[in-house]
């Protein structure tokens, strides 16, 4: 599914979140964008997803504006918010039937499935569990509509190690199943590292790097020295500030 | 639409509990009669207890829904979950706010319905509000108010979560709706708009409600996910929608009490005469059918003015409506001048005097610095319009009253007389520039809508007692008895119409021994016209049933047994003409017309003498004798009594008629029809 995004801008106020941001997301691609907090991860997916309507810019998927046609395109397009946001007093069963209920590609045996290696109950109430096991249900209703777009904004946030495995393998499952185009906001940078075929680091609103991951650490091989790690990309880039 | 039910149920099951509680509610209610020391029987203890915990639970319901169906999630971010759903911002709103008040109406029926059903008296009090005048009135208001309740909650929590400028915003907008709902119940209430205004603030809920309900939506669509654009959303809605509503509040409130003369409905308005061609016309709009209208009108041109609301209380305190509009606006002899007691907004329970100049291309009513308050009783415009007689309270009921006479419009006093010599002044009557004649000890207890016609039946040769008559040039008081009807003809005193002021009929004093009379102009004291009637004519029905017209001749309306007929007297009181106008049925006159003609009503064989029963009317030629009939009537209303150059009024047909009297024709004075 194609994503556009083009000279984007949003302010809150006299802040300026995303500065006239381009990116460029190939179909099938697994691209992580990464950035400290703050740098516009989270304003990006907001108006990917049609919550927040540019301030200028183009923002289009499947050639549709988010902000007027966002109905249409959460049809294919699913998301997990970086804060679990389901009904808290809804059993985690009946929120799968909930949603199900709005999708015609729901696969209620896969989410069903992804609970049971999560080791969570479908008869407890959302708001009872966990903050990682709330994560991992958001992921398990995303996955379960087999969206065209999956947009995960900081899917790993406060999730032990275990489950941060899970959602990795979940995600190469399913992308080794649909080749599913993937935008990602994460910290995990080791963990993001498997699976992620792009990246883009942002820092204060403005895209500072973006590309394929090999070339981008293929271009930072230096005479005698190995290929950086993705870390090491980010703290290049994104990291300097803070020293 | 699937999308939109499925949001619902969702909403609706999570409420569970809360039918929960309310079912326990309504099983408590149902028990209610098995508590120990209740006196009030089964089905009055259900219907009471139903009702007020019913109304309660759902106001209480209505806030916490309304501060919870949209901001709650917004403020702790899980409406982005709705929002990741392939329905429209719309759906996500009419799914919240739908699920709402069907969680209301559900709680309302889980609360009372136990106890309806086991029979309460509460249901037909809710349904026959007498605040409502209409079956279901009761419940619908209740509603109407609960979702006002609901609508506004929401706003108020949304304002309490994000604690930012907007909320100078939120208070603009609820300022602005405030004083324009104040303004205009203070205008209805002025009007006495009772029912309008019920009607009004239904109106008014109503509105509040949908654009409570509009900026919610507004509020959905442009904020979504994000509080601090919800919130900009929502007050700029507010305040669009407060000034909306404010303006048209304004604007409705407006309409409504100011009705154009054509929106009068013929068949059903009161119109009376100010003398020449002025009537003022009161009546119901079918818009307000609770708001007296009044208007200034001039029905030869067609020129009119909108009144304010009536002053109630002295100085026109009468039963009915036609006695209050004639006695709040009066037109000056020389037609100079009209005058209106209008509420003064100021001073409750005052009347502050306009005057107008009927004469001027605009007519502007100008306030004066006169105001007659509570202890005004009765008030007279002098001929000139110059100056206001008005009698007034000094003290207690049995303290003397006082008359003053105030210049217009400058308001000052002219004339002060205490009248000590009187316990019960009456009406008051300018019998010409220089003089005030004050009844005195008038009969206890007369009605006052009777009291008003004193001059008239001073004019019919009555006899209405006492006279004070007060000398406005010497400032002096002097007593007479200025009618004495049955005395013999050497104490003939009547008052008699004119055609611009009052004339004295009397015996002459320079033929002691005859019958010769003469007729003495007020205003000049001099004598205009000798007469010696015939022997078989009462001399004082001259004065009941006579007028003088204007090329100084005296008509006269005499009866008997045999029926009705037209004296005509010549300039030196020489009778030069009779008419016979109608057979074994007494006749009047009501006005002179053009070209010597007069209007003459005639009472129908076998006919009551009521003032509102039918009546013939016929044009009389003088010159010709020539009599003819128009069309009968059922009310005849004359001008203001204290004024003798008449308009006539009639209705018939369901039509208000004019008499025209440079055509001699009648004419419809008001086109509206229910």
């Amino acid at each position: 599914m194609k994503l556009l995004v083009r000279d984007l801008t949003v302010r809150y106020g006299r802040t300026i979140a995303l500065d006239r941001l381009s990116l460029n997301v190939p179909e099938g691609s697994v691209y992580a964008l990464l950035g400290r907090n703050g740098s516009g991860k989270s304003s990006l997916m907001r108006a990917l997803l049609g919550h927040r309507k540019p301030d200028t810019g183009v923002v289009e998927i499947a050639g549709l504006d988010p902000w007027s046609a966002r109905h249409r395109l959460m049809t294919s397009v699913a998301a997990t918010p970086e804060t679990p946001d389901a009904p808290p007093a809804m059993q985690v069963d009946a929120i799968g039937k909930f949603v199900g209920s709005f999708h015609r590609r729901w696969d209620a045996a896969g989410f069903r499935g992804r609970l049971e290696r999560f080791g969570i109950s479908m008869n407890h109430r959302f708001g009872a569990l966990s903050r990682g096991q709330k994560s991992l249900v958001m992921l398990s209703l995303a996955l379960a509509q087999q969206p065209e777009l999956l947009l995960l904004d900081d899917p790993t946030l406060g999730l032990d190690p275990v489950a941060r495995r899970f959602v990795f393998d979940e995600l190469i499952t399913e992308l080794a199943d649909r080749g599913t185009t993937v935008l990602l906001t994460t910290h995990d940078l080791e963990g993001i590292e498997r699976i992620a075929t792009n990246v883009g680091i942002l820092r204060k609103g403005k895209l500072l790097v973006e590309g394929e991951i090999e070339t981008l650490r293929a271009s930072a091989v230096t005479a005698g020295s190995e290929a950086p790690t993705l870390e090491a990309l980010f703290f290049a880039h994104a990291g300097s500030e803070a020293n | 639409m699937r999308g939109f039910l499925h949001l619902v149920r969702r909403d609706l099951v999570q409420r569970t509990p809360l039918f929960l509680a309310s079912l326990a509610m309504g099983l408590l209610i149902l028990a209610l009669p098995y508590f120990p020391n209740m006196r009030a029987t089964p089905t009055e203890l259900r219907g009471a207890a139903g009702l007020a915990i019913a109304f309660s639970w759902c106001t209480i319901l209505a806030i916490l829904l309304g501060g919870s169906i949209f901001t709650r999630d917004l403020a702790e971010g899980r409406l982005a979950f709705d929002f990741r759903l392939p329905v429209l911002p719309g759906t996500i709103w009419a799914a919240r706010f739908l699920a709402a008040n069907f969680t209301l109406v559900f709680a309302a029926v889980l609360v009372f319905g136990p106890p309806a059903l086991a029979g309460a008296d509460g249901l037909g009090v809710l349904l026959d509000n007498p605040l409502s005048h209409s079956r279901g009135g009761g419940l619908l208001a209740v509603s109407l108010l609960v979702l006002v309740v609901l609508v506004v909650s929401n706003p108020v929590a949304l304002g309490s979560r994000t604690r930012q400028g907007w909320l100078a915003v939120d208070l603009i907008a609820f300022t602005t709706l405030i004083a324009a709902a104040f303004w205009s119940v203070q205008l209805l209430c002025s009007w006495g708009a009772v029912a309008t205004l019920r009607t009004t603030g239904a109106l008014l809920a109503g509105a509040v409600a949908i654009a409570g309900a509009v900026t919610s939506a507004r509020q959905v669509r442009l904020g979504r996910t994000e509080i601090d654009k919800a919130q900009k959303a929502l007050s700029l809605g507010l305040l669009f929608s407060s000034f909306a509503i404010a303006g048209s509040l304004l604007v409705f409130a407006n309409w409504l009490t100011h009705p154009p003369i054509e929106a009068l409905p013929a068949d059903n308005s009161t119109a009376l005469g100010l003398g020449s061609d002025w009537v003022v016309v009161g009546g119901y709009a079918p818009r307000a059918p609770d708001i007296l209208s009044r208007f200034l009108l001039q029905p030869s041109t067609g020129r009119s003015l909108g009144l304010g609301p009536m002053a109630i209380g002295p100085p026109s305190d009468y039963f009915s409506n036609a006695g209050a509009i004639r006695n709040s606006v009066v037109r000056s002899l020389d037609g100079s001048t009209i005058v209106l007691w209008e509420r003064d907004p100021a001073l409750p329970a005052t009347r502050r005097l306009h005057v107008l100049n009927p004469r001027a291309d605009a007519l502007i009513p100008i306030a004066t610095s006169i105001t007659a308050g509570p202890s005004a009783e009765r008030w007279a415009l002098a001929p000139s319009g110059k100056s206001i007689a008005i009698l007034e309270r000094t003290g207690s009921p049995q303290d003397p009253k006082r008359i003053v006479v105030s210049a217009i419009p400058s308001g000052a006093i002219e004339t002060s007389i205490l009248l000590t010599a009187c316990q019960a002044p009456g009406d008051l009557l300018y019998a010409s520039s220089h003089e005030l004649f004050v009844q005195c000890d008038a009969w206890p207890g007369r009605a006052r809508t009777e009291a008003e016609r004193t001059w008239m039946q001073a004019a019919n040769g009555e006899n209405v007692g006492r006279i004070l008559r007060i000398n406005l040039d010497a400032k002096t008081l002097a007593s007479d008895e200025l009618v004495i009807a049955g005395k013999p003809i050497a104490d003939l005193r009547n008052l008699m119409r004119g055609p611009s002021g009052w004339f004295l009929l009397e015996k002459d004093p320079a033929s002691p021994q005859g019958r010769t009379l003469r007729v003495v102009d007020l205003e000049s004291g001099r004598s205009v016209m000798t007469l010696t009637p015939p022997k078989e004519i009462e001399p004082s029905a001259l004065a009941r049933s006579g007028q003088l017209l204007r090329d100084g001749r005296l008509a006269v309306a005499w009866n008997d047994p045999g029926g009705s007929k037209l004296l005509i007297f010549d300039g030196n009181g020489n009778l030069k003409r009779t008419v016979p106008i109608a057979e074994k049925v007494p006749s009047w006159i009501l006005a002179e017309g053009s070209d010597s003609h007069l209007l003459i009503a005639s009472r129908l064989p076998g006919y009551d003498q009521g003032w509102d029963v039918r009546r013939n009317l016929s044009i009389v030629g003088i010159d010709t004798g020539i009599v003819s009939r128009l069309p009968s009537f059922f009310y005849g209303s004359e001008e203001n009594n204290r004024s003798v150059s008449r308009t006539v009024l009639f209705a018939s047909h369901s039509t208000s008629q004019w008499f025209n009297p440079a055509s001699n024709t009648l004419q419809p004075l008001l086109n509206g029809s229910r």
